[in-house]
């Protein structure tokens, strides 16, 4: 695309070339063609005007054929022509040629039209015009009076001078009022596009950390929506800023809390002299370490899976993670007392993803599902297929969550009895799949999440 | 049969004057018509003829002059051998212009033997004339100025192409190495035409005679004769004008100044006519009129003057042939 790498003025410019080639060569074509005609027609009717004044002159009142000729109108001709004046008078009859004998034979003329044309005589170039006239009275007792022929012609070079003349004038006033054109185009581009230099430049001084949109409101209409499209950019960015930094903020609380509590527990196990005392001690610090441990695992899990693209990764067996997810909590949910039911289908789906995201969102969600049942419930795991894709449903008898928090699925630190983690981690994965996450309050009691995922092709 | 009547009429007109003066003249005024435009040949020509015979006192009226402008004579030949060929007291002047043309065929579906040739009155030469304050002094002047550009010197002369004054120029041309076919040849009604069309600058020169130019210089018209087409400088007054021999165009044009009738005139009047002219044209008046009018004396009548026109007819055929003109 060398295209993308002109510049507008250089489109712009491009583009008028042959605009401008068109209207200029148009422009003086149409000069040459109208000035031609209108120089015609005025030269031609200085010659009518010779015709007549010979036709005028023409008597046969001796019974000869007699012509005056206007010399003084012969005269001013040639001087306004700079030329020669030719003229001959010619009898239909052949007896009578008088003046410029060897003017090339005049072409067939109605009696009274005059006709104008050019010719050629003693090597020049001649206008001519013509005139066919019957005489008053017939010559020679004739039964009818003869025809007679008039023709003037004068040297063109004079017209031919005059047009070149014109052409000259309108060529050189077609290119200053060409270039004179363009050079104001080209000074109203650069008007055109001075506030996409001012935009630039509001750009550059912007400080790091400036996130705020930009005022679109002066700019031009063509350049607002890209501004817009970009200050929608910003305020995204600006939201993902935000809600990192909230993250860290959260995620260094949530280490540093367990972190001190370990802390105080190791100096009271140290001062102790009590060998009671300080198992006891220690026995209570493993849960903050097993629960500090999950939390750092489950942020580095989200970690990975926020770094992750939809659409990569290998084919995965949804059907055997949660089976294996299953039988790893089976334990945990032994202890609680609860009915773990697993219902798979016949046929395995297949996805394409990341295994270990996967196993982590679907124990994650089990774990939550044992921690929140109550003791003697049931939890049903169940993986159906439906058009869109495959669907995990995950389901206990617990008290259900809030509106609020339904509302607010998967944000992170927001918990309800947990580190505020577990959903954000699932939800994460869930996107990073092209999946969704949804949960809802089941109408006989507890809650149901749902993974949907998008099955392999 | 004509020409021995006409002989003998001829000769009891030299030998019996008082049985010449016994005749009748033709009925009505007598008219002599220039065909052509005034102040050339031909109107020098009826004008002479007019003062030769009003001096003589032999018609009852002053000699009434016309013009019938129109193909250098091919209208007023139409005439004299159509509808005015009767009339026994119209004469036409004529020149050896008129055989060229009627050699050529310009004057339509006619020839010399239609008219009845009546006298030459004179003879006179042909002549090339410019305005007075052209830049050429002499014949070798123009004739260089036309070598360099033929186009822009235009020759007037009475007649079309082929016709005498063109054939003038052309032989001029050729015989100073000029191609005839590049000058710009502008025909007119006569000499008289030509003239005007000089002053008014629209030629450069005129392809005239000796004496309608000499004529008209006389009247004060602003002319230069750069050179006359004699065999040698004519005598009198008209000496002071080189031959075009001299300058360098070995080449001769005499003039016919004459007068014809038409072609059914009656025996009577063109004897009468032809015997009035023959006996005035010896006289001391007639020779004192030719000067005026700057003419040399050549009086022809009768069968000599039909042997000159056939001669005239072959030697026009012979140079249009010479010339390329159809």
């Amino acid at each position: 695309m060398t295209r993308a790498r002109l510049s507008l003025r250089a489109t712009v410019a491009l583009w008028m070339v042959p605009t401008i080639l068109f209207s200029f060569g148009s422009s003086w074509w149409l000069t040459q063609v109208n000035v031609r005609e209108l120089a015609n027609s005025a030269y031609d009717r200085t010659l009518d005007g010779a015709l007549r004044a010979i036709e005028d002159n023409i008597s046969t009142k001796s019974g000869g054929l007699g012509v005056e000729l206007p010399y003084a109108l012969f005269a001013s001709l040639q001087a306004t022509s700079a030329g020669t004046v030719y003229f001959r008078v010619s009898s239909q009859d052949g007896l009578v040629q008088i003046g410029d004998v060897a003017l090339p034979p005049a072409p067939k003329l109605a009696t009274g039209v005059p006709l104008f044309y050019n010719a050629e005589y003693l090597d020049q170039n001649v206008r001519i015009g013509a005139l066919r006239t019957t005489l008053a009275a017939p010559l020679y007792g004739a039964a009818q009076a003869q025809d007679v022929v008039i023709e003037v012609a004068e040297t063109a070079a004079s017209r031919q001078a005059f047009l070149d003349r014109i052409g000259d004038a309108a060529f050189w006033r077609d290119v200053v009022t060409t270039f004179l054109g363009l050079a104001l185009m080209m000074l109203g581009i650069g008007f055109a596009l001075r506030p996409l230099e001012r935009l630039r430049q509001r750009f550059d001084s912007r400080g790091a950390e400036d996130l705020s949109p930009l005022d679109e409101s002066q700019l031009p209409a063509e350049v607002r929506p890209l501004v817009q499209s970009f200050n929608a950019l910003l305020l995204r960015h600006a939201a993902l800023a935000g809600a990192q930094r909230r993250f860290l903020d959260d995620a260094s609380h949530q280490l540093r809390t367990p972190i001190s509590v370990l802390r105080m527990q190791l100096d009271y196990a140290l001062q102790t002299d009590d060998p009671t005392e300080r198992r006891a001690t220690l026995e209570a610090m493993r849960p903050v370490i097993e629960r500090s441990t999950r939390t750092t695992s489950q942020m580095l899990a989200l970690a990975r899976a926020d770094a992750t693209t939809t659409g990569q990764g290998d084919p995965v067996d949804p059907a055997r993670i949660l089976s294996e997810v299953a039988r790893l909590h089976l334990q945990s949910a032994r202890r609680k007392g609860l009915l773990m039911d697993l219902d798979l289908p016949e046929l395995s789906p297949t996805l394409i993803g990341h295994e270990t995201l996967i196993y982590e969102a679907l124990s994650n969600l089990l774990d939550n599902a044992i921690r929140h049942s109550p003791k003697g419930g049931t939890i049903r795991l169940a993986l159906s297929l439906d058009p869109d894709g495959l669907a995990i449903d995950i389901s206990d008898d617990g008290p259900g969550m809030s509106r609020e928090g339904l509302a607010r699925l998967g944000e992170r630190f927001r918990t309800e009895g947990g580190n505020g983690l577990g959903l954000a981690l699932v939800q994460s994965v869930a996107k990073a799949h092209g999946g969704r996450l949804s949960a809802r309050n089941r109408d006989d009691g507890g809650l149901q999440v749902t993974l949907k995922l998008p099955q392999a092709n | 049969m004509r020409n021995l009547w006409l002989g003998l009429v001829l000769l009891l007109a030299a030998v019996l004057p008082g049985m010449v003066h016994a005749q009748t003249a033709p009925d009505g005024s007598a008219t002599c018509i220039a065909p052509a435009q005034p102040d050339g040949g031909f109107d020098l020509t009826c004008r002479m003829l007019a003062q030769v015979l009003d001096g003589a006192g032999i018609l009852p009226q002053p000699l009434q002059r016309g013009y019938m402008p129109g193909g250098v004579g091919a209208v007023a030949f139409n005439a004299m051998t159509g509808t005015r060929a009767a009339e026994g007291n119209t004469l036409v002047a004529f020149s050896e212009g008129t055989i060229y043309n009627l050699a050529k065929g310009s004057f339509g579906d006619h020839h010399a033997g239609e008219v009845r040739w009546l006298a030459q009155l004179a003879q006179d030469y042909g002549a090339i004339v410019v305005r007075d304050d052209a830049a050429w002094a002499d014949l070798p002047a123009l004739l260089a100025a036309m070598r360099k550009e033929p186009q822009r010197i235009a020759i007037g002369g009475g007649g079309t192409i082929g016709g005498q004054d063109w054939m003038r120029g052309a032989m001029t041309a050729e015989l100073a190495g000029i191609d005839h076919r590049k000058l710009r040849f502008v025909a007119f009604e006569g000499a008289g035409s030509c003239t005007q069309a000089l002053l008014e600058g629209f030629v450069q020169a005129c392809m005239n005679d000796m004496g309608d130019a000499r004529t008209g210089m006389d009247a004060g018209k602003p002319l230069r004769i750069l050179a006359v087409f004699a065999p040698r400088r004519l005598p009198g007054d008209l000496s002071d004008v080189p031959t075009a021999r001299e300058q360098g165009v070995p080449l001769d044009w005499p003039v016919m100044r004459g007068v014809y009738m038409g072609a059914h005139v009656s025996d009577q009047d063109f004897a009468w006519w032809q015997a009035h002219l023959a006996r005035l044209m010896a006289s001391a008046d007639y020779a004192r009129i030719l000067e005026r009018y700057h003419l040399q004396a050549k009086p022809v009548t009768g069968p000599a003057l039909e042997a000159e026109i056939a001669t005239l007819t072959q030697t026009a055929r012979a140079r249009l042939a010479q010339l390329g003109v159809p």
